[in-house]
């Protein structure tokens, strides 16, 4: 297919689907007010029962009666009584951990090769399979352990991918984590792939984070979080990881000058039930050599705007915006900058369309030829549309365009995704 | 402590000045702790749900300020864990939830967020409200996903039997006492009171539906077994083939076949399940659909949650 008319069915498709978005939230809202009055019964209520006989009303009293204090001290199959009088949660699995396993497949395909070469890897394949195990550690900590098997370069890596330990009960409003994680520096990077809402890797966070599978970030430290006592949500946390390494590696990396140092704030603002807004900052500090000179920095803030109504409809608008700087003792250094924003609607119970649109520059390129500067700039969009059955499975088809600097040129790729979960998966954040 | 330290440290001009300073400051200290009450901050109260929030704020009158996270008209099992949630329940000293799972999806991460110990499972300000509720739809046998969204310890719906609100009021009632002993004869009182108000209004019901005994309905979810059960109504059927899962136009079918052969006159649904499909099915089968506000807060005469009870039983009686 022509170049230009796949450019331009893609944007064209990118407006028309916002547009159908709004017209057709704009028409849920309104069924749901319609739905939501319960007086709207083709049935009528009855009136006052002023005529019910007194006499049976005395002995069904001590019916009740007895009942009611037949029940005091019975114990429901969830919970009992300790010796002080509380309540606590006595359930057949309360030694037992919560057991996860989820499977991320994936089959993509181009259709167009970029200049130099294939895009995907046009075939079908196990993208990442991941098994853990979360629950309390003891009265004090909970804990977790997360296995992941990836592939990466034609093979399958297996390795530990996560495991932690925190404190939800430490006083004045703080929390700490501990352990290996994927330190919270915007959204994306905390969302494991097979959560993620789109299959693809948008552009800034595969080129900033991870440039092996687009994942995120690993690294080993802990992060102390406080919340703020404002009358709405505000939290700030401050991470310290060991910096031996940055983006998804397999080895321990080298000792360097100081160790990776992370700042979040992030607020929420509700709009109404089941509807509101978000807004993050982040801040990432590491050394990429030994040399203590040799440092990077990136700034980021995200947004996410959610609305949702049950299982039944949702909307959402999110992203992140980042800035990369660099500091280096004797290399050139190559600052960048990207975005990605995407909106994803549910009119229905088990679907959802989502579009995304990504944009990312590299701010100190020069043309070798004629010694100017320029930027490379890369953007892509990407459409989607996914079919759930239950939140532990669903199924999704994605078409991405891709237009890179002047060097690669475009490609356009389609990817068909299917995400299972089996056993336990822990609720998702906002 | 403080007249004695002044008396024996005053001259003869200074005992006139340190007496009517020790007058001012006992007056100052007996208005302060006879206004004391009136300045004491209610204990906060954060429920998962606007019945147990209803049923708090009755057991705990002007002692507590209850709040529920969700408004009525919600799908209880899907709940968005908005980071607000999180702060109120940093700043509640009593939180108390339905249990039995329902919740499972989004308060777990809220508890571990909220930075409250006082809070967390097992501890006093804790209070899960099923304790000593007899539960109905008790699976047996193997369970697992394949049977729809399962409840493996029973059917979680139980709020909307009226005596089953006393149960839950008198759990409250214990933890608001725990965490508030001073004021624990007045939550008894509160909730005798609410308890006499409830099986009042429980026996006036039975009679009502009285001549309804034993006659058949059908429902949208599995949400009014409790509801049934107590005022002696059977359940013949329901309109989702597994548990929280939109049936397919074959199972609507054997539905609409169903009521039309058993000659089913009522089926019943929530405002926050799939209104739509049963409708659908009322409408094919002849019988009359009834949307029931099964949660406080949800429409006209549900303000409370023992309006609410009544609302949805005389709605019952007048349409069966």
């Amino acid at each position: 297919m022509n170049q230009s008319v796949l450019t331009t069915l893609f944007s064209r498709g990118a407006y028309a689907f916002f547009l159908l978005c709004a017209v057709t939230l704009f028409a849920q809202a309104k069924l749901e007010k319609k739905q939501a009055k319960p007086a709207a019964n083709n049935a009528t209520a009855g009136t006052a029962s002023a005529d019910i006989a007194d006499e049976n009303t005395a002995d069904t009293m001590a019916d009740l009666d007895k009942e009611i204090a037949g029940s005091d001290g019975v114990q429901s199959a969830q919970t009992q009584m300790t010796q002080q009088g509380q309540q606590i949660v006595t359930v057949d699995r309360s030694s037992m951990p919560n057991i996860l396993a989820a499977i991320d497949m994936v089959a993509d395909k181009d259709v167009k090769a970029s200049k130099t070469g294939d895009e995907t890897s046009n075939s079908m394949f196990i993208r990442s399979a991941e098994f853990g195990f979360f629950g309390a550690i003891d009265w004090f900590a909970n804990g977790m352990i997360l296995f992941a098997m990836h592939r990466e370069a034609g093979g399958y890596v297996f390795a530990l991918h996560e495991a932690s330990f925190e404190f939800p009960s430490l006083p004045w409003n703080f929390h700490l984590k501990i352990g290996r994680m994927f330190p919270d520096a915007g959204r994306l990077n905390t969302i494991h792939q097979h959560d993620r809402v789109f299959t693809g890797i948008p552009r800034v966070h595969g080129q900033l984070f991870d440039t092996v599978i687009g994942e995120g970030f690993l690294d080993t430290g802990g992060e102390l979080s406080w919340l703020a006592p404002l009358p709405f949500f505000s939290e700030f946390k401050a991470g310290v990881f060991n910096g031996r390494t940055f983006g998804h590696t397999h080895n321990d990396g080298v000792a360097k000058a100081a160790p990776l140092l992370l700042g979040r704030q992030k607020n929420f603002f509700p709009i109404a039930q089941g509807f509101g807004l978000q807004w993050g900052t982040s801040y990432l500090r590491y050394n990429v050599t030994r040399d203590a000179g040799d440092v990077d920095h990136k700034f980021g803030t995200d947004l996410m705007l959610k609305w949702q109504r049950g299982r039944w409809a949702s909307f959402e608008i999110s992203g992140e915006f980042w800035y990369h700087k660099e500091e280096r003792v004797l290399t050139r250094v190559e600052d960048k900058t990207g975005f990605y924003i995407y909106l994803q609607w549910q009119p229905f119970e088990r679907w959802k369309f989502g579009y995304r649109r990504d944009f990312f520059s590299r701010l100190n390129l020069v043309n070798v030829v004629t010694g100017t500067k320029y930027n490379g700039v890369d953007h892509g969009d990407a459409l989607w549309v996914t079919y759930s059955t239950s939140e532990f499975f669903n199924v999704k088809l994605t078409g991405e365009r891709h237009q890179y600097d002047l060097v690669l040129g475009e490609a356009y790729v389609m990817y068909a995704q299917a995400v299972y979960v089996l056993g336990f998966h822990p609720a998702h954040r906002f | 402590m403080y007249s004695v330290f002044t008396l024996r440290t005053a001259s003869k001009y200074g005992q006139v000045r340190e007496n009517s300073m020790i007058k001012m400051e006992t007056i100052a200290l007996l208005l302060l702790v006879t206004a004391a009450p009136a300045f004491a901050k209610p204990l906060r109260v954060i429920t998962t749900t606007t019945d147990l929030a209803s049923i708090a704020q009755e057991v705990g009158g002007d002692l507590v300020d209850a709040k529920s996270l969700t408004e009525g008209n919600t799908d209880l099992h899907f709940v968005m864990a908005q980071p607000n949630f999180i702060r109120l329940m940093n700043e509640a000293d009593v939180y108390i939830e339905i249990g039995l799972d329902l919740e499972a999806g989004w308060t777990p991460y809220l508890l571990q967020q909220a930075r409250n110990p006082n809070i967390q499972r097992g501890r006093k300000g804790y209070c899960v409200a099923v304790r000593g509720i007899k539960l109905l739809n008790v699976p047996v046998g193997e369970v697992n996903r394949s049977l729809g969204d399962m409840h493996v310890y029973g059917n979680p719906h139980y709020w909307v039997d009226p005596i089953n609100g006393i149960i839950m009021a008198r759990n409250i009632r214990d933890t608001l006492m725990a965490n508030d002993p001073q004021h624990s004869d007045e939550y008894k009182k509160n909730f005798e009171a609410f308890s006499a108000k409830t099986r009042k209004l429980t026996a006036e019901l039975l009679q009502l539906m009285k001549p309804h005994r034993g006659k058949r309905i059908y429902v949208y979810h599995q949400e009014f077994n409790y509801m049934a059960n107590r005022f002696g109504l059977e359940i013949a059927g329901s309109i989702e083939e597994k548990m929280g899962v939109t049936p397919g136009p074959g199972w609507i079918n054997t539905t609409v076949e169903t009521i039309k052969k058993e000659k089913i006159k009522i089926v019943l649904c929530s405002p926050w399940t799939n209104v739509g499909v049963a409708r659908r099915v009322a409408e094919e089968s002849g019988a009359r659909l009834l949307i029931m506000p099964v949660q406080t807060g949800t429409g006209e005469n549900t303000a409370t949650w023992l309006k609410m009870i009544e609302t949805n039983v005389r709605l019952l009686a007048a349409n069966l």
